[in-house]
């Protein structure tokens, strides 16, 4: 349970754009263990999918760039793979679903043919065989009447189907990790909670290793069992969920947290001051420091590094800095 | 419910005509016999699941789908004009905000002339006057100056819903549409919006008709909450009552199904019902009530028979048949 699936070490990725560098992925630290399910929270543009890209190096490299930083898949860096290496690990190990479930299908093919492509692409496979075992993973993401949805193309579907589809195809062979890209933020709540569960069954079944991608906190604390929050390129705060939502730290997710309507009542909180940063000019200081109510002149020209405040709770941010090395001298 | 009724929805029905071969032909219910009405004062909020008819009742009010049947009254004036548009005190009166403000401002325009137009159209101030009422309709919503050079592409997300509700503020109307105004931005832009809008509707004594899947959102800022699914109203109640004791089985499943992020919060769910199927497509709408093949509590005769709208109590209306035995309800 301890082994350390994935591990990413000081990863930055850069956009070129015409204006310059975007600095989208500022140096993230982040790790799976075994069996362990992760959330990845943030606002949109913060560098999570980015982040996650990176991982099975699916970023377009003509446009970014990887200067800084490792990812480390069972020991081994992904970013310095051959191809043939690197098709393996996507072949067996890891899978990812998006966000859209509808364009990630293609609209020409039925999701059978689909299914069943990828089966046979694990090696030298009988059309029989693929098809029993395409029916079989259609099955175990419960959709009735298997056979129809086989011969049936995306468009004939509905959004939540399509979904289950994506899931189905991502694990039709057994895989150590899935990357869960919002998965239910295209869909109505009463199909993400269907789609939610489903993963959870599965992921546990299969003793797989999650990461779930999502601008919602109330997603993560109802899926995973530890929280990355990112802001603009950064892990501002990790934490196990519980300890999350019972003392957030970061000013950011203090922040984060008052925005999100509550179900029981209270009003609205007046939101975080300003917008999130140009990624091209940024500052060297902490990134969230323009709209932080607590800066101080040292957030504006000095990067606050991850520290320790608790057990596997560790905050990017000044304000914290010596109550940890308080911690440590005891 | 105090206040005299400001728009008032009677038996609305809006289809749409499915191109077929086929003799007899066939249509997407939309909106299949609505009605409510909205106070002044209110935010009813609108919610349902995609597909259930909550934006086709709003183009529907503003004129830009026409309605296959019902009346739409407003101060109880039927504003049914010469070939389905509305008349001009209505558009002055009524506005909307779309829910995606990258492609509801014309990325040509800069945002004076976005904002100048509705100036004129209406001619609200003399063209004298235009300038310093382009000011103070910016300062209302909190935007800098400077911003009236710029094209919409030029700014953000949340900056760009922003110019969205100045330009409906311009005509100064009484009534202003959302329609899903917060759901493509992040939560720390939607609170921002959201504190303007009510604050907008303190300053201005707006009243709003609030269109949404976000019941948590709807918690926070409505009076009255009206729950929409496939075309028809299931119940309709002021706040407080609808989350403290909600009745119909598809809105008790909604509710269970929201992911909350506090213990307080898991307390008021109702309890866990697992979400059956999705919503069907509105061209097969099942017989009888339309949600009996996802209800977890449904019974032989709601797949033969359609329930009425009951009033539980006052105020609270539900159309279900396991409350067959209340009054039917008036107008609500």
């Amino acid at each position: 349970m301890d082994e350390k699936l994935l591990e990413i070490k000081g990863l930055k990725v850069w956009y070129k754009t015409y204006r310059g560098d975007a600095r989208v992925v500022n140096g993230v630290d982040f790790f799976v263990r075994k069996g362990e399910k992760v959330g990845l929270v943030g606002e949109s543009g913060c560098g999570k999918t980015t982040t996650m890209k990176s991982v099975i190096r699916t970023l377009d490299e003509k446009a970014a760039e990887i200067p800084e930083g490792e990812v480390l898949f069972r020991g081994k860096d992904v970013l310095k793979m051959k191809k043939p290496e690197l098709q393996k690990i996507r072949r067996h190990d890891i899978a990812m679903i998006s966000q859209s479930p509808m364009s990630a299908l293609n609209p020409v093919f039925t999701v059978g043919e689909q299914i069943m492509d990828i089966i046979r692409f694990q090696g030298d496979i009988p059309k029989s065989k693929a098809y029993e075992t395409a029916l079989q993973a259609v099955k175990s993401v419960m959709i009735a009447d298997p056979e129809r949805i086989l011969r049936s193309f995306p468009n004939q579907l509905s959004g939540g189907m399509c979904q289950r589809i994506c899931i189905a195809m991502a694990l039709v062979t057994p895989r150590e990790l899935l990357i869960a890209d919002e998965p239910g933020t295209a869909l109505d709540v009463t199909v993400q909670d269907q789609i939610h569960s489903l993963l959870r069954k599965l992921v546990s079944d299969r003793k797989m290793s999650l990461i779930m991608i999502t601008h919602s906190l109330g997603v993560t604390r109802e899926l995973v069992d530890r929280i990355y929050v990112m802001y603009a390129g950064n892990v501002v705060e990790e934490s196990p969920t519980a300890e999350l939502f019972r003392r957030p730290l970061h000013p950011y997710t203090q922040g984060l947290m008052k925005c999100v309507p509550r179900l029981s009542g209270g009003g609205v909180s007046a939101g975080i001051y300003g917008y999130i940063p140009d990624y091209i000019n940024a500052s060297p200081g902490c990134r969230f420091c323009p709209r932080c109510s607590r800066a101080t002149e040292a957030c504006r020209t000095r990067r606050p590094p991850l520290v320790s405040v608790g057990e596997n709770h560790r905050v990017a941010c000044f304000l914290y800095e010596r109550d940890a090395g308080k911690e440590e001298l005891k | 419910m105090s206040g005299k009724p400001l728009l008032t929805v009677k038996h609305l029905k809006t289809y749409f005509e499915i191109p077929s071969n086929r003799r007899e032909k066939q249509y997407v219910k939309a909106v299949d016999d609505v009605s409510f009405v909205i106070r002044e004062g209110e935010v009813l909020g609108l919610v349902g699941e995609s597909g259930s008819g909550k934006s086709t009742i709003a183009y529907t009010v503003m004129g830009m789908e026409r309605e296959t049947g019902g009346e739409i009254l407003l101060d109880g004036v039927n504003i049914a004009g010469k070939n389905g548009k509305r008349p001009r005190t209505f558009q002055k009166n009524v506005q909307i905000v779309f829910q995606d403000p990258g492609s509801s401002l014309n990325p040509y325009r800069t945002i004076r002339q976005i904002l100048t137009l509705p100036l004129k159209v209406h001619n609200i101030v003399p063209p004298a006057e235009r300038r310093d009422k382009l000011h103070e309709i910016l300062e209302m919503v909190e935007l800098p100056d400077t911003f009236l050079d710029n094209k919409p592409g030029t700014m953000n997300g949340g900056e760009r819903q922003l110019v969205s509700i100045a330009r409906a503020l311009c005509c100064e109307p009484r009534f202003i549409i959302l329609d899903e105004p917060t759901s493509s931005l992040d939560v720390s832009i939607q609170a921002k919006i959201i504190n303007m809008l009510l604050k907008l509707r303190n300053e201005k004594r707006l009243t709003y008709l609030f269109i949404t899947h976000d019941l948590s959102l709807m918690r926070n800022i409505s009076t009255r909450v009206a729950i929409l699914y496939l075309g028809k109203m299931c119940e309709i109640a002021p706040t407080e009552t609808f989350y403290r004791k909600p009745l119909h089985p598809y809105t008790r499943m909604l509710l269970s199904s929201i992911p909350v992020i506090s213990e307080e919060e898991e307390a008021l769910k109702p309890e866990k019902t697992v979400p059956k199927g999705e919503i069907p497509s509105p061209v097969n709408i099942p017989s009888g009530c339309c949600f009996h093949t996802r209800c977890n509590r449904a019974m032989e005769i709601c797949s033969k028979e359609d329930p009425v709208m009951r009033e539980v109590e006052s105020g609270h209306c539900v159309r279900c048949h396991l409350f067959r035995d209340c009054p039917a309800s008036g107008q609500i």
